[in-house]
């Protein structure tokens, strides 16, 4: 057994297939971007370092178990991400494996572990501490000090101390010279690492159409941090930054290092890249940007999701620099009420602003991909009418290459989730321990309680599941458009 | 000696070394990554299009892309399962990766059960080559794409045979013209189908005896023609009132040309043609006729189509006049555009071999 300082793993969801064979299936395969970085930063600090993704390890070999890396590693400490809270029954179940198959301490990081840090630790035996925010620096810190067990002052730290939940007394938020330093395509760190940037291209085995062939490699382009706005929906918006990481307003990856992250993915043979921070309309970080991309003649596909609308210049620019082979941009005017848009979306746009843009987009020969949800506050079944009108629209007249809709899962930390009442919710989903059932029952194949987490006051939550099934089959069963 | 694998991905390079225009009924999904026409054959979907990319591995593990060729199962018209592969796209090194390409595919084609693996060969290219340059649903522009020398020998050798040669002629537009207009023709009944008339219209057509060389009739959503959108001046239809008949009309051919897109595509940057926005907008130096059909070998039909075709390229500014897929079969046509100027300005070689199993 090799000893190791530090062991990445990545909880992959599971879900138990409906059908008869009642298969053990993954799910949201995506890593957080910040996993490698972090990974990296240790290795470069002399710590050993090895990250694991449970999904991409079942994929490739159906009997794998989480048990048989503690098999092969003797680690001091794991370190599991719950970013997201679709992760929350996984990522304490393989603390618990990591408990009790190793002496390791059991660290959880990201927005879903900081928020309820304290309920976590209260609750789970098995995780040791958990880091709030940033984890940068309160990650090699807490290296340092474990041998001398005086986690007090580690930043960010809420741990357990003498059987006493205890938070650290110093604070970190990563600035611009944090950033500067990381390396978010270290994929030498991953285990099995070719298959990942293949695999969460597409469902993997989720895919229900076998003949439908992933041909790009994808993977993740860490922009920034932090947003301008609060989305009623969002749990990553300004408010919700503030609480977790205390970052006030974004801050920017600086452009030298995205330029060198970018140039490591074409190493790594990366055609598409996921662009997903754009916190400011006035974009001209970007425009700066994609000169600085083109000027070194970096040759690579992107899909741009605007959080706001743009000009044209900005669709111009971004045909110019990105290879147009699996390129699109990416908006979200979650609904067709314009009512309903300007009380949920911080970035809000009239219907014939959207036609306009789409213009452009057409104009410019760059496809669009459109995403719609419901479950939005104030969105009567009137409203979502609009909803699918809109849509039927835009497939009809623009280039669009992919339009969805759906329904809202209620995120913990967002503006709805923190003052449901303002937002007319009454929800369901209010502690970990609910997110975390939601998910065990998922994984057990057992039918869940609530889905979204939530009814309105103007629709029921099984209202807003039928709207957004209502919306994808009015979609698929449409002929015109851009085939 | 390098170490060569495969696998199934189509790089973003691919797009640089060898511009394309796609043509399959899928734009929408590969955009997003991914091939999902399947093929239904005896109550199966199958996995029609197989990105076949052969890298070599460096020593220190990483890979360096080398060839690309994109490979696509079809049916026939006798109902048997082929392979047909495109002329493999020369990425880096000298092409020594072929082997591995053609052993990957065999494996593809075998698996599938395909009566045979087949190869396009851009055997012969003169000059500029129009909009489609494939019978394939991948269209690459010729003039730029790195094609890797396909030495027919060499493939014999492999067990591959030459089955069908598709040829594309070429004429200066003016000369056409002049030629076309020193005989005394009747145009009485040649006239422009709108695509509502042509849909109408379009099996009567396609069931003409004379006809321009697709792969499959059987399985059709691969040729390019039944893709490449219709728009105003860009079909003609001859018809010819019935000896017997009461003013009845019956379609005696039919003409389809395109503007070179390739030329388009500088300006649109992408290959897929659902993004190409009012094409006749646009000014071109080259037009291909690019689907066709024929009752009978009468001049009194071609010429007239082709008259008609060239004058509305004429109009738009055009001044070379292309007219492609004809199989070698067909020398009474490539005769008979040799006598007005046109010259033979492509070939592809179909080289097929069995597939054991
Ligand atoms: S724009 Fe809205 S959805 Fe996007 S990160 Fe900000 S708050 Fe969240």
């Amino acid at each position: 057994m090799k000893e190791l300082d530090i062991l990445f793993i990545h909880p992959a969801t599971h879900y138990r297939s409906s059908d008869q064979d009642g298969r053990d299936l993954v799910t949201f395969l995506v890593m957080p971007l910040g996993t490698l970085a972090l990974a990296d930063l240790l290795d470069r600090n002399g710590y050993s370092t090895v990250v694991y993704h449970t999904g991409i390890e079942q994929l490739q070999d159906r009997s794998f178990k989480v048990e048989d890396i503690f098999r092969l590693y003797e680690p001091r400490v794991v370190g599991i991400d719950l970013h997201w809270f679709v992760h929350s029954y996984d990522a304490v179940r393989i603390a618990e494996i990591a408990k009790h198959n190793s002496n390791a301490h059991v660290v959880l990081g990201g927005f879903t572990a900081s928020y309820y840090a304290e309920e976590i630790l209260n609750r789970f035996g098995c995780v040791d501490a958990i880091i709030r925010g940033d984890a940068e620096r309160p990650l090699l810190e807490l290296m340092r000090h474990l041998e001398n067990s005086e986690l007090g002052g580690v930043p960010n730290l809420v741990y357990r101390g003498r059987g006493v939940i205890k938070r650290s007394r110093r604070e970190f938020i990563a600035g611009v010279d944090d950033l500067r330093g990381l390396d978010y395509a270290n994929f030498e760190l991953l285990h099995n690492r070719e298959r990942y940037c293949r695999l969460i291209s597409q469902s993997g085995d989720l895919d229900p159409h076998p003949w439908r062939v992933s041909v790009k490699r994808h993977a993740w382009l860490p922009l920034g941090r932090g947003c301008s706005v609060d989305c009623s929906y969002c749990g990553g918006g300004r408010g919700a930054q503030r609480l977790i990481t205390g970052r006030p307003e974004p801050i920017y990856q600086p452009k030298e290092q995205v330029l060198e992250t970018l140039s490591k993915f074409m190493e790594y043979g990366i055609d598409s890249v996921y662009m997903d921070f754009d916190p400011y309309p006035d974009r001209r970080y970007y425009h700066e940007l994609f000169e600085m991309i083109r000027r070194e003649g970096i040759d690579i596909s992107a899909q741009f999701l605007l959080w706001s609308l743009s000009d044209r210049g900005f669709v111009r620019e971004f045909a110019r620099t990105f290879n147009p082979l699996y390129s699109t941009l990416t908006i979200s005017p979650e609904t067709g009420s314009e009512e309903v848009r300007i009380r949920n979306k911080g970035f809000h746009y009239t219907n014939e602003e959207l036609t306009r843009w789409l213009e452009y987009a057409k104009e410019e020969a760059v496809p669009v991909e459109a995403y719609f949800s419901t479950g939005l506050s104030s969105e009567t079944p009137e409203a979502f009418e609009e909803t699918i009108r809109l849509a039927e629209r835009m497939v009809k007249r623009y280039p669009i290459a992919s339009i969805a809709c759906n329904p809202l899962v209620l995120e913990p930390g967002s503006p709805r989730h923190l003052s449901p009442e303002d937002f007319g919710l009454r929800i369901k989903f209010r502690d970990f321990l609910d997110y975390y059932e939601r998910f065990r029952r998922l994984a057990l194949g057992l039918p869940p309680e609530s889905r979204l987490g939530y009814d309105t006051e103007w629709q029921s939550e099984h209202q807003i599941i039928d709207n957004s099934f209502r919306f994808n089959q009015m979609i698929s069963s449409m002929k015109e458009g851009f085939q | 000696m390098p170490v060569f694998e495969m696998e199934l991905h189509l790089p973003v390079k691919v797009f640089r070394r060898a511009p394309f225009i796609y043509t399959g009924v899928d734009s929408r999904s590969l955009i997003l990554g991914a091939f999902s026409d399947p093929l239904t054959n005896r109550g199966m979907n199958l996995q029609r299009a197989f990105p076949l990319l052969v890298s070599s591995r460096h020593p220190d593990g990483r890979l360096a892309d080398q060839l690309f060729s994109l490979a696509f199962l079809y049916i026939d018209d006798d109902e048997r399962r082929r392979l047909h592969l495109t002329h493999p796209i020369l990425l880096e090194g000298e092409g020594e990766a072929l082997e591995t390409l053609l052993s990957g595919a065999n494996r593809i084609a075998s698996t599938l059960g395909c009566a045979s693996m087949d190869i396009e060969a851009h055997h012969e290219v003169l000059g500029s080559i129009s909009f489609p340059s494939s019978m394939s649903p991948i269209s690459y522009d010729l003039g730029k794409a790195t094609l890797i020398g396909l030495n027919e020998v060499s493939l014999i050798k492999k067990g591959f045979r030459a089955v069908e040669e598709i040829r594309c002629l070429s004429a200066d537009i003016h000369y056409l013209e002049d030629r076309l207009s020193d005989e005394k023709r009747s145009n009485e009944y040649v006239a422009a189908a709108s695509p509502k008339e042509f849909k109408e219209i379009e099996k009567m057509c396609r069931s003409l005896p004379i006809r321009s060389y697709t792969l499959s009739n059987a399985d059709a959503t691969l040729n390019p023609a039944e893709n490449i959108p219709i728009s105003e001046g860009t079909t003609w239809i001859i018809r010819r009132r019935r000896r017997w008949g009461f003013g009845e009309l019956t379609v005696e051919g039919f003409m389809r040309w395109s503007p070179n897109l390739f030329e388009a595509m500088e300006r649109f940057r992408t290959p897929y043609l659902p993004l190409f926005q009012d094409i006749l907008r646009y000014e071109y130096r080259a037009g291909k006729v690019f689907e066709w059909g024929f009752r009978s070998r009468d001049k009194g039909i071609i010429l007239p189509l082709l008259s008609a075709a060239a004058e509305a390229m004429k109009h738009m500014g055009i001044e070379t006049i292309q007219l492609g897929c004809v199989d070698f079969r067909q020398g009474f046509l490539k005769n008979l555009l040799e006598e007005y100027g046109f010259k033979v300005v492509h070939r592809i070689r179909l080289m097929r071999r069995t597939v054991e199993h």
